[in-house]
């Protein structure tokens, strides 16, 4: 009881039966008490009314945004040559940082004290806000009136699976539940077909922290994100087995829910309806999958504004998914692209990189906003932090990790759009004003989707975790 | 699935002769207790709805007992593909209950 009762929280009492405490539990009367003395957690949105874990909830307040796509650029894409334009630094190539700057600095790989690198490509000014974006990003560009660019993102860690902890779960440590297991567990799911939270990726690799950037941590398992693969079977061992027909595949479903039940009457053993759950998900998804992968049913206007290709595996096609996903009630989808870990040939690959993801990222916004939906989608682009105005040392453009400024851009779901936030020093390497660290980005997250997130807590080990754990103040002058 | 032609195979050579005893024998290597009455029914239904179909042509019984040559060579003498294929279907339902699958 006192190990596992993260599993029975928000339960209705009824459904964890004396009987089962009699079975099961050979502790817990002390534990019992300290609940009691404990009291309630925090997150106050009324106990489950049935056995579905995913019925939709009302939060602290009303929400801007319904739905989260985060666009995760895995690897760190290098806010120097994308949005945090620094003519100076063009200047001081090839000389050394400042000491002060660089004093108590510690880099990934190189030694802080390498010679400065200008930025390798043009900035211009577009769209009524003015907003500066590089050359690279021809087509986000156009839409730049639509989104916030913030330019003083910062982060705590300076390696990728650390940092990519951070920016998904809150914290460099595995454990955490990711937010957008945070989100399911506070909001339901609109969805009865597909799973509240799916993961998608594409590029040369998935990302350096693995399932642990979409875990529940310790939140109930069917809080964590399913990973959809864009080639073959979409989600393993979804299709019955060769030459199963679907009577016999809903007998026998029927005749495993009718036994759960069964032991479910006998136990009340909540996590047996969670199985349940998840057995019928599973068959009603074998044919709301293929349906949603189905991108030969999109008109040849918005693949061709998105750049998808049916049956050809790209970040493109899994940006309209995530339309597709969206539409169909999906509460928080997750796109990573590796790598954009440019240590070495920045130009060639950041190139490459911006080719692959800066058509379909505009297209998004473009797309959920022709559709009305951009007003309660909350669209997230950007890395796990920045990288260094310092060439790598042995290369002739490479940047190291930067943790103290990095640039992200956000879109819809109550996001101010038109604006640019936030200001770095001359090198792009502190941030100077209006700093938003991944706590705030968090903070600012949940407010939007009607959250405070002091108060969407979740009571493990013996005292209440939240996504912002400790820290995170909600960043205002980001709101609509 | 692989682990349910298996133990549908076993069932058939080892465990006993009518479907009464066989059910034991395969609840009981999955769940180690006996089934109760209403678990007994619901196993022994599942597997006579599928007897059905199966003989009736439905489904191919080795599509789903499995393509292994090994298997067809060591089907008990008297049993048919038929009741192999039923059996999976019975050892498949098993194999996936939560009592099964969970320690708690």
């Amino acid at each position: 009881m006192n190990s596992q009762n993260q599993l029975y929280e928000r339960h209705d009492p009824q459904s964890v039966s004396r009987r089962w405490f009699l079975q099961q539990c050979g502790v817990g009367v002390g534990a019992i008490a300290l609940e009691e003395l404990l009291g309630e957690a925090g997150f106050s949105a009324g106990t489950l009314s049935s056995d579905n874990p995913f019925t939709p909830r009302t939060p602290h307040h009303a929400p801007k945004a319904k739905n989260v796509i985060f666009l995760f650029m895995a690897g760190a894409p290098s806010h120097l040559e994308l949005f945090d334009h620094k003519p100076q630094l063009a200047k001081f190539d090839g000389t050394l940082p400042p000491e002060e700057l660089i004093k108590d600095y510690r880099a990934a790989f190189i030694n802080p004290s390498s010679k400065l690198l200008g930025p390798k490509f043009k900035f211009a000014r577009h769209g009524q806000s003015g907003a500066q974006v590089s050359e690279l990003l021809p087509h986000l560009s156009g839409v730049v009136d639509d989104i916030a660019i913030v330019k003083s993102m910062s982060t705590d860690a300076f390696n990728h699976a650390p940092a990519q902890l951070m920016m998904t779960t809150g914290s460099q440590q595995f454990g955490r539940p990711s937010m957008g297991a945070w989100v399911t567990y506070g909001l339901g799911s609109e969805s009865q077909d597909l799973p509240a939270f799916v993961v998608f990726s594409s590029g040369k690799k998935g990302p350096s922290c693995g399932n642990s950037c979409w875990g529940s941590g310790f939140l109930p398992t069917v809080y964590q994100g399913v990973q959809f693969r864009s080639s073959g079977d979409p989600v393993l061992y979804l299709s019955s087995p060769s030459g199963m027909d679907e009577e016999l595949q809903r007998d026998s479903l029927d005749s495993i829910r009718r036994l759960n039940e069964m032991h479910l009457d006998l136990t009340g053993d909540p996590e047996i309806s969670t199985r349940i759950n998840s057995f019928e998900m599973a068959f009603r998804m074998q044919a709301s999958v293929p349906e949603l992968m189905d991108l030969s049913q999109e008109p040849q206007h918005v693949r061709d504004l998105y750049g998808a290709e049916p049956g050809k595996p790209s970040f493109a096609n899994n940006c309209l998914l995530a339309r597709r996903l969206v539409e169909r009630g999906v509460r928080f989808v997750q796109l990573y692209h590796e790598s954009w870990d440019q240590h070495s040939f920045l130009v060639r690959d950041i190139k490459k990189n911006c080719k692959e993801t800066d058509q379909a990222s505009a297209a998004l916004v473009q797309d959920l906003k022709q559709r009305g939906m951009l007003e309660n989608t909350l669209v997230l682009w950007g890395g796990e932090f920045g990288r260094t105005p310092m060439v790598q040392a042995g290369t002739e453009d490479g940047r190291d990790h930067h943790p103290n400024a990095f640039s992200m851009w956000m879109a819809g779901g109550g996001i101010k759009p038109g604006i640019t936030l936030g200001e770095t020093d001359e090198f792009g390497f502190n941030v100077t004003q209006d700093e938003v660290h991944v706590h705030d980005l968090h903070a600012t997250l949940l407010h939007l989707l009607g959250f405070d997130h002091k108060k969407l807590t979740h009571r493990f080990q013996g005292r209440d975790f939240r996504l912002t754990d400790v820290h995170g103040n909600r960043v205002d002058k980001l709101l609509a | 699935m692989e682990a349910a032609q298996a133990l549908a195979l076993k069932t058939l050579r080892e465990g006993g002769a009518s479907d009464n005893e066989r059910l034991t024998y395969a609840f009981r290597r999955c769940l180690t207790r006996l089934p109760d009455q209403g678990e007994r029914e619901e196993l022994l239904n599942l597997l006579a709805r599928q007897e059905g179909r199966l003989a009736e042509g439905w489904v191919n019984p080795w599509d789903i007992a499995g393509f292994d040559q090994k298997l067809r060579s060591n089907l008990p003498g008297d049993a048919t593909p038929v009741q192999l294929a039923a059996w999976t279907t019975v050892a498949r339902v098993l194999l996936n209950l939560d009592e099964t699958i969970t320690k708690e």
